[in-house]
């Protein structure tokens, strides 16, 4: 008996951005051993991480161009085939997440580096950690295997289950790592459970064999629910990757955690994870089970309606602003999930492409909002929004800065915010959805109250007490630079989504393959 | 795509709407209170003789070869922005409707900045930047010609409006700005939702594209799309019953947000029926009309009423304006209506309709102005508190009385014309619904006689013994803006010749589209 190696391609180069990550990700644990002082390690440490994650970022473009018919590798090297006995794939949707896990990564330094000093944590760990978890969000985008995903899952879980609880003397901090913690392994097993069941019942790990075999099974005379033990899997599925992207009702764990975690970790939290998720989730539901989409789509938009209302509708009585922003990532989610249960055969393209232009506008106005509030912390405030009274009177430009950031979030041009929601809604009509699009509409409305009152807290209510600033211009710049891709990358949308349009998944129904 | 511009691709209409943002972002870096004042008000005075010299220009060429027959739409701009599979545009341009809301959305921008020099003391630099960045969304909706740069601007005006009357109100103007922001979102939004269904029809948002292509939409998608259009619209009239927002809106905002929130704000939904609702989706507003007409007469009656019973002036004046809103919606629908009954070139109630959009803008604002003039020296707005201010205001006294006759409709007034047209639309329409109308004129005559008798007249109030006179700032307004009312009321033909290709137009669309027309018992089987 031979066996053929062939196939099995362990070509390193396929997984270069996430190497570079994780060189960087030791290189900061070993020069925090060497280093000495406090403020010198903090700057050295975040400009290491920074370096690393951009150098990822630039192979990422450099893969992304090669992909689309660059020639920077001679233009006869092809990546985007699966790699590693099949369990990696450096395809364009793959890059595109990984460059948005790359940018919440950047971003996050950029954000922490003032508040880690701040309050004492470690340093050389956080960064360290940090790292850590966007190599398991880029391994998790990149995975075309049940295996290699739970591991790139679980990279990233167990990662910000610690940056979580990272404030040890906070016991908020602690509550909540624990409850993330626990619901995350629960939901996990959840995961495993629905993906030892779909292999159970396909007979492969590998997405795309499984999306082949679906197929077949979707052709047979009773289709897909006529096989009970595969739509056993696509619950389980459905709920494990639900808590991953706290849809509704698997989210309780999102305000808890988010209101806990340090806040550039919350930051962090909310669009990342958030992210990896959403790449798990349309690798296994597109690529794997997109020839069971009539199976699935109903749950999706079911999932899809309760996530949004829900999370709107709590976002309303919130009174911390970390709170009521964790709700609000609800909604957004929700918003995201219009995308996906949009999706059908035919108007995939679309479909897919929402989600990801959505992910991408979310990442600037998001972490933008949560930067306000660290930059809010830092200057003597709290998370409450009796913090933000009147600050348009005591510091109008970060006034202005969260105005338009919740302008956005809320979906009023001229800002990013409106073109995602533009996307996804055209996704939705795109697929005769029009009700949806119609409940997104009014479910934005009510989304308009809880961002608008952080306006008026700002700008109609007189500040009680006039504090001085302190200088913190990394933050600072940060903020106004997401302002400004805010403002830039509404006028200038096109080659993102261009991008996003070359970044579709595989859809797998004519990958047969036997063994 | 023929991009008609008379001034060879010169950007006009671009240059009128950025020139407030780009005053805006100068004043950031004002720091003297006076020069902030100074340079706003010089930005705005700018940009009124930008718009006026392209009045100037549009009726230059287009009366050139006696009266036009055909609506033009003139100083286009065209370039693409999202380009396909997406396929936007960034279309500008501007017919004789849009050169003459521009014109007055300019002026009364000027006059609401100088009538903010004194009155606005606190936070001075946002003050101004709010106003001009509400000017620029203002502009930018009636030269979009493209739905997508549409929707833009018409949500930009949302937050700076909300912003000045949250910031610079009056008391309750928390609620006011909270409740004024939800309506018109929550109505922009469904237009949203109809906008992108008319886009993947058609593949495109051109308006002009759409204009063509929209009417040989199938009959229920035209009543869906038209559902959507008039929740966005009838919030922004505001028609019966979504007008609740505007009473509150208008008495806590501060003066400045009055007159512009009056003379230009509420005609963004009057206009967007004239520019999209009708053109595009004519079957299904034949299909409504009725029920539209039927709000209006109801709006035009309960505005009228309960302006009779107002204590506060501020809010009499502001149900006034829900009354006129109302002439404006029934013109435009009586119109529709009218055309279904074989009157094929029955105009009038469109005119009017447009007639009273513009006269409506001039002296409401004007009225605002009065009421603003009375708070600033009395801080108070009810009516009780006042009496007897002829004596020592008689030059105010005039000028308020002049905007006063303006709005009861007195032939000789831009009013008159307007609500005579739209009367006549609406009996030649259905005798019922004209013969309700008409009993407003008398309503409206007694509650503003009223109002204007114990606001000037009766025993004098010790308060308003020693009130200095009308300032040569409102004063100066209060006369730019009657002679403009009585320009149009005197010689009203110039203005119906430009304003009636449009109209005519309208009723073409609309005729052709009544084979597919349902009736209300259809649609709702």
């Amino acid at each position: 008996m031979t066996i053929d190696y062939s196939g099995i391609n362990v070509n390193l180069e396929h997984i270069l951005p996430e190497l570079i990550v994780v060189v960087f990700s030791i290189l900061v644990i070993l020069i925090d051993l060497f280093t000495r002082g406090r403020q010198n390690k903090n700057n050295l440490l975040a400009g290491v991480s920074i370096v690393g994650y951009v150098l990822s970022f630039l192979a990422c473009i450099l893969y992304f161009g090669n992909n689309i018919g660059g020639s920077l590798f001679g233009g006869s090297t092809v990546f985007n085939t699966e790699a590693f006995n099949r369990m990696v794939v450096m395809d364009n949707m793959g890059l595109f997440f990984r460059m948005l896990s790359l940018g919440t990564a950047i971003v996050t330094v950029l954000l922490s580096t003032q508040y880690i000093k701040d309050r004492g944590f470690a340093i050389g760990e956080y960064y360290a950690v940090l790292g850590l978890a966007t190599c398991g969000m880029m391994f998790t985008a990149s995975a075309t295997d049940l295996t290699s995903l739970f591991v790139g899952i679980e990279l990233m879980s167990i990662a910000v289950y610690i940056l979580t609880g990272f404030a040890r003397a906070d016991k908020l901090s602690n509550e909540a790592a624990m409850k993330y913690f626990l619901l995350g392994i629960f939901s996990t097993a959840i995961l495993v459970y629905g993906m030892a069941w779909l292999y159970g019942m396909t007979g492969y790990t590998n997405l795309r064999q499984i999306g082949g075999k679906v197929a077949e099974i979707a052709a047979q005379g009773g289709g897909i629910t006529a096989n009970g033990g595969l739509v056993l899997a696509i619950m389980l599925l459905i709920a494990g990757l639900g808590f991953k992207i706290a849809a509704v009702p698997f989210h309780m764990w999102t305000p808890d955690a988010y209101q806990g975690a340090p806040t550039p970790v919350t930051a962090f939290l909310s669009v990342g994870p958030k992210a990896a998720g959403f790449a798990a989730t349309v690798r296994i539901m597109v690529e794997a089970l997109g020839p069971a989409w009539q199976t699935w789509v109903p749950i999706a938009i079911v999932i899809c309606i309760l996530t949004m209302t829900v999370g709107n509708v709590i976002a309303v009585t919130q009174r911390s602003v970390k709170r009521m922003l964790a709700y609000s990532s609800i909604a957004h989610t929700g918003y995201i999930l219009i995308g996906l249960a949009s999706y059908t055969p035919t108007t995939s393209e679309q479909a897919i492409s929402s989600i990801l232009f959505y992910l991408f506008s979310y990442l600037f106005m998001n972490m933008g909002a949560f930067g306000i509030v660290v930059w809010l912390q830092r200057n003597g405030g709290t998370d409450s929004l009796d913090s933000f009274r009147g600050l348009s009177q005591w510091a109008p430009g970060p006034a202005a800065l969260m105005l338009l950031f919740m302008l956005s979030l809320t979906g009023i041009p001229p800002t990013i915010g409106f073109l995602g929601k533009y996307y996804v809604f055209v996704s939705a009509l795109n697929s005769g959805l029009w009700w949806l699009a119609v409940i997104g509409a009014l479910n934005s409305a009510i989304a308009a109250f809880y961002y608008l009152r952080v306006i008026w807290y700002m700008y109609f209510e007189d500040a009680r007490v006039q504090r001085p600033q302190r200088s913190s211009p990394t933050l600072v710049w940060t903020l106004v630079g997401a302002a400004i891709a805010v403002l830039v990358f509404f006028v200038v949308s096109w080659p993102i989504i261009d991008v996003a349009r070359l970044s579709l998944p595989t859809i797998a129904a004519v990958v047969g393959g036997g063994r | 795509m023929a991009i008609n511009n008379m001034l060879g691709g010169f950007p006009i209409l671009s240059i009128m709407v950025y020139m407030p943002i780009v005053t805006a972002l100068v004043l950031l870096f004002v720091k003297n209170n006076q020069a902030i004042r100074r340079i706003a008000a010089i930005g705005a005075a700018i940009n009124l003789v930008v718009s006026v010299v392209a009045l100037v220009f549009y009726i230059s060429k287009y009366f050139n070869a006696g009266i036009p027959q055909e609506q033009s739409f003139d100083f286009q701009e065209y370039f693409v922005w999202l380009p396909d599979p997406i396929n936007i545009g960034y279309h500008m341009g501007a017919d004789a409707l849009a050169i003459l809301l521009l014109v007055l959305t300019t002026l009364l921008t000027l006059i609401s900045i100088l009538v903010s020099w004194e009155p606005i003391q606190k936070r001075v630099r946002e003050y101004y930047m709010v106003i001009l960045f509400l000017q620029a969304g203002m502009m930018g909706v009636f030269v979009s010609l493209d739905f997508f740069v549409f929707y833009i601007f018409w949500e930009i005006m949302l937050v700076p409006m909300a912003l000045l009357i949250g910031i610079w109100g009056s008391s309750n103007r928390v609620y006011a700005a909270v409740k004024f922001f939800l309506y018109t979102l929550s109505g922009s939004l469904l237009m949203l939702v109809a906008i992108i269904a008319l886009y993947l029809q058609h593949g495109t948002l051109d308006i002009l594209m759409l204009q063509q292509l929209g009417p040989g939409d199938p009959r229920d998608f035209q009543n869906w799309v038209f559902l959507a259009f008039a929740a966005a619209f009838a919030v922004k009239v505001p028609m019966w019953p979504f007008h609740t927002w505007l009473p509150d809106a208008h008495v806590e905002a501060p003066t400045a947000g009055s007159i512009i929130l009056a003379g230009v704000l509420l005609k963004m939904g009057a206009f967007g029926f004239i520019r999209f609702a009708l053109p595009i989706t004519p079957a299904g507003t034949a299909t409504f009309a009725p029920i539209m007409v039927g709000l209006s007469v109801i709006a035009i009656l309960y505005g009228a009423m309960v302006s009779l019973v107002q204590p506060d002036l501020k809010k009499l004046i502001a149900y006034s304006s829900v009354s006129h809103m109302g002439f404006v919606t029934l013109g435009l629908f009586t119109g529709v209506w009218l055309n279904e009954l074989g009157y094929g070139a029955a105009t009038q109630g469109i005119d009017g309709a447009i007639v009273v959009m513009l006269s409506h803008g001039l002296l409401t604002g004007g009225l605002f102005l009065c009421v603003g003039a009375i708070y600033n020296r009395l801080h108070s707005r009810l009516i009780a508190d006042m009496g007897g201010m002829a004596k020592p205001m008689p030059v105010y006294a005039m000028l308020f009385m002049i905007m006063m006759l303006g709005s009861v409709g007195l032939p000789g007034f831009s009013g008159f014309i307007g609500e005579f047209l739209t009367m006549l639309g609406a009996f030649r329409a259905n005798w019922v619904v004209g013969a309700l109308t008409t009993i407003v004129i008398i309503l409206s005559a007694w509650y503003l006689f009223w109002m204007f008798q114990r606001v000037l007249f009766n025993k004098t109030n010790s308060a308003v013994r020693n009130f200095r006179d009308a300032s040569p700032i409102e004063a100066g307004s209060l006369i730019v803006l009657g002679v403009l009312s009585l320009l149009i009321g005197i010689l009203p033909t110039p203005l119906l010749d430009m304003i009636n290709p449009i109209s005519h137009q309208l009723l073409t669309v609309v005729s052709a589209a009544i084979p597919n027309v349902t009736t209300l018992a259809d649609f709702f089987k």
